[in-house]
């Protein structure tokens, strides 16, 4: 490395043509007297040798060069020169953009003889500055339009959730006693019994008539259907291994039992077992029916929600919100466990909310209600049930801790892994963890992040633990498939009175 | 006593969304049904298991086992991106050892397979193509009842869905 500055001599004999920003000289009618190799490069000059080139002829409309001289004569009366003047200039086919740094030259007697000046090309700069502007304003547009498109699809929500609550109703009398989701333990033993009936009535009905009036009255092949219907419905739980899908196939057992009956050529067997086949097969298809019912509204409480949560999200920046003001926490606590109470008592998980101090923050109402309500969202769609007396429950909790409330929701179900939380990842927007999806849970992987996002914009933040029940490794496959007791703690700064008091 | 042709539907939205879809397969008692949920485990029963035909799914869960966690998550832990029912499909027929390292089960054949997805015929034709499956579903709100058994049907009977 030299050890010495570079001399002023070195300034004096610099050769400004290897400068890397564009310098001219022109005349007053915009002929070239000198330019450096740069701007020869900008408008395909050869690098060498004189010039007999106009800037006139580049400018991509003929009547700015008049304007940009009306310009720098002004500015030159007000003792100023042009600075950052963008010029559109054409070459050849090519369109350019510069920014132009432009002093007029007088002569002794003050009259203008030309114009010095530098040009930095722009054309990519501006290019992308465009695209940028032109991405920013279809983002926007989006934007409205995701928002409204959620919005009409919230409204076909609430409709399917009125149906279905109908249709429940017509399936009356309820076995399960409410429009909530059976426990297992009680849907198997209503399965069980109705299947059971259904088979005995098929039986029955096998034994009605003699071999002459059985085959006149249904084809071998069905007689051959029914025998089979009743294997498949006094042994379903072993056919059907996935228990989720025994109520729908019985349901479909059901369903084509009737159609057999329907197919019976009439005076040929007793009428009361034949009324006694329909009616068995279409108390378990009315059964079966009220159930997909009830676990359809459950999905639709919980898309209705995540749809919802996904509007706000992103229609937050474009609507016009709400400034901060003080709530009590126990108000937005309670607002949010009202937002979830439909999907809670549908999905039969009961939320404990254990004494909250009367405390106040300085929040966002709308943000906070929604960033508490997906973590709540979140600990109701991932609980498991403890025993099989008690529903599943979600504890809410709070505490002082350093001048901040900590809203802790506590569930018992589905884990999260630790790597998920030390890496993050179940921060990232649209990350699903790796055992959200288990059992069919809908979700869109917004709920956290949204709920962070909110948190640390109100000063605060949310941390997630999450802990297996029992002393199995990770490398376990029985790992992930044990409960996990899951902790998500959303903080927030108290309000200044109550800080002080501290 | 015939046994019944042994099937398996690869597919983790069988037990919620997709629950009627899978009734009529049961209940018509014809088929020797089974279910995996997310790729580990298709490729566990895969292992001791031969089928007659066998439905994927595009958009499917890793499960545990590391290397297909590893493809999961190099995609952003996005099942729309990670296509990991695509990435098995090569992994059975053209023994792809860059998708896993593991040698996968044998005698696979692109005629015992099928794909039953969301994605538009049109995105994934290439992929079919380059696997010679000819068998493909889109799922649709307009699908039949008995869906599912067409397309083991199809896949059984060696006919164009």
């Amino acid at each position: 490395m030299p050890d010495k500055p570079p001399s002023l001599d070195q300034f004096e004999h610099f050769d400004f043509r290897e400068l890397p920003i564009g310098v001219y000289m022109t005349s007053l009618n915009g002929q070239f007297i000198v330019c450096n190799k740069t701007i020869r490069r900008m408008l395909e000059l050869p690098l060498e040798g004189s010039l007999n080139v106009n800037i006139n002829d580049y400018y991509a409309d003929a009547s700015h060069r008049k304007m940009a001289i009306e310009q720098a004569l002004k500015l030159a009366e007000q003792g100023r020169s042009v600075e950052r003047d963008i010029l559109h200039l054409k070459v050849g086919d090519r369109d350019i953009y510069v920014e132009d740094y432009c002093q007029i030259i007088f002569n002794a007697e003050g009259h203008t003889m030309g114009f010095v000046g530098c040009m930095v090309d722009i054309t990519s700069d501006l290019e992308s500055r465009r695209r940028e502007r032109e991405l920013r304003e279809r983002v926007e547009e989006l934007r409205f339009d995701i928002g409204r498109i959620l919005h009409a699809n919230n409204t076909t929500l609430v409709m399917m959730n009125e149906t279905l609550k109908s249709t429940a109703r017509v399936l009356e009398p309820n076995p399960f006693g409410s429009l909530s989701v059976p426990l297992s333990e009680e849907l198997e033993r209503i399965l069980d019994e109705n299947a059971r009936h259904l088979a005995n009535s098929i039986t029955r009905f096998i034994q009605a008539g003699d071999d002459d009036r059985r085959n006149k009255a249904l084809s071998e092949g069905m007689w051959k259907e029914l025998t089979v219907k009743v294997n498949l419905l006094e042994h379903y739980k072993e056919n059907i291994a996935v228990e989720e899908l025994r109520a729908p196939t019985l349901g479909d057992v059901a369903y084509e039992i009737i159609q057999i009956s329907h197919a019976v050529a009439s005076g040929f067997l007793p009428r009361e077992s034949i009324r006694d086949l329909q009616q068995s097969a279409f108390q378990l298809e009315r059964i079966t029916a009220l159930y997909d019912a009830l676990k359809t509204r459950d999905a639709v409480f919980q898309m209705e929600y995540t749809l919802q949560s996904l509007r706000d999200y992103v229609t937050a920046d474009v609507r016009t919100t709400a400034k901060k003001a003080k709530f009590t926490v126990k108000y937005l606590i309670d607002q949010a466990v009202r937002r979830l109470t439909g999907f809670s008592q549908s999905s039969r998980v009961n939320i404990d909310v254990r004494d909250v101090p009367t405390v106040e923050v300085h929040v966002n109402e709308r943000e906070i209600v929604r960033a508490l309500g997906n973590l709540l969202h979140n600990a109701i769609k991932y609980s498991w049930r403890r025993d099989k007396i008690k529903p599943s429950w979600v504890s809410i909790r709070t505490s002082i801790k350093g001048h901040k409330i900590h809203i802790e929701f506590e569930n018992w179900g589905v884990g999260i892994s630790q790597e998920e939380i030390e890496q993050e990842l179940v921060f990232q927007l649209g990350y699903r963890g790796q055992l959200s999806t288990e059992r069919g849970r809908l979700g869109t992987g917004i709920g956290l992040t949204d709920a962070r996002r909110v948190a640390q914009s109100h000063g605060g933040d949310v941390v997630v633990e999450s802990k297996p029940t029992k002393p199995v490794p990770e490398h376990d496959p029985e790992y992930f498939n044990q409960p996990f007791l899951t902790k998500v703690t959303l903080y927030l700064p108290l309000e200044e009175k109550f800080r002080r008091e501290l | 006593m015939l046994m019944k042709p042994r099937v398996l539907w690869i597919e983790d939205s069988a037990r919620l969304e997709l629950r009627n879809l899978a009734a009529p397969v049961y209940s018509s008692g014809r088929f020797d049904f089974n279910l995996a949920e997310n790729v580990t485990s298709a490729v566990n029963l895969l292992k001791v298991t031969s089928f007659d035909a066998i439905v994927v799914d595009v958009r499917l869960p890793p499960g545990v086992d590391p290397y297909w966690k590893k493809l999961y998550q190099n995609a952003g832990a996005d099942k729309v991106n990670a296509q990991l029912g695509i990435k098995l499909l090569h992994w059975l027929i053209n023994k792809d050892h860059i998708i896993h390292p593991d040698d996968p089960p044998n005698g696979f054949s692109a005629n015992q397979l099928g794909v039953f997805t969301v994605e538009n015929r049109e995105d994934i034709q290439d992929e079919l193509d380059a696997l010679g499956i000819s068998v493909f579903c889109q799922k649709t709100t307009g699908l039949p009842d008995a869906i599912l058994i067409k397309i083991f049907d199809t896949i059984i009977d060696h006919k164009p869905m």
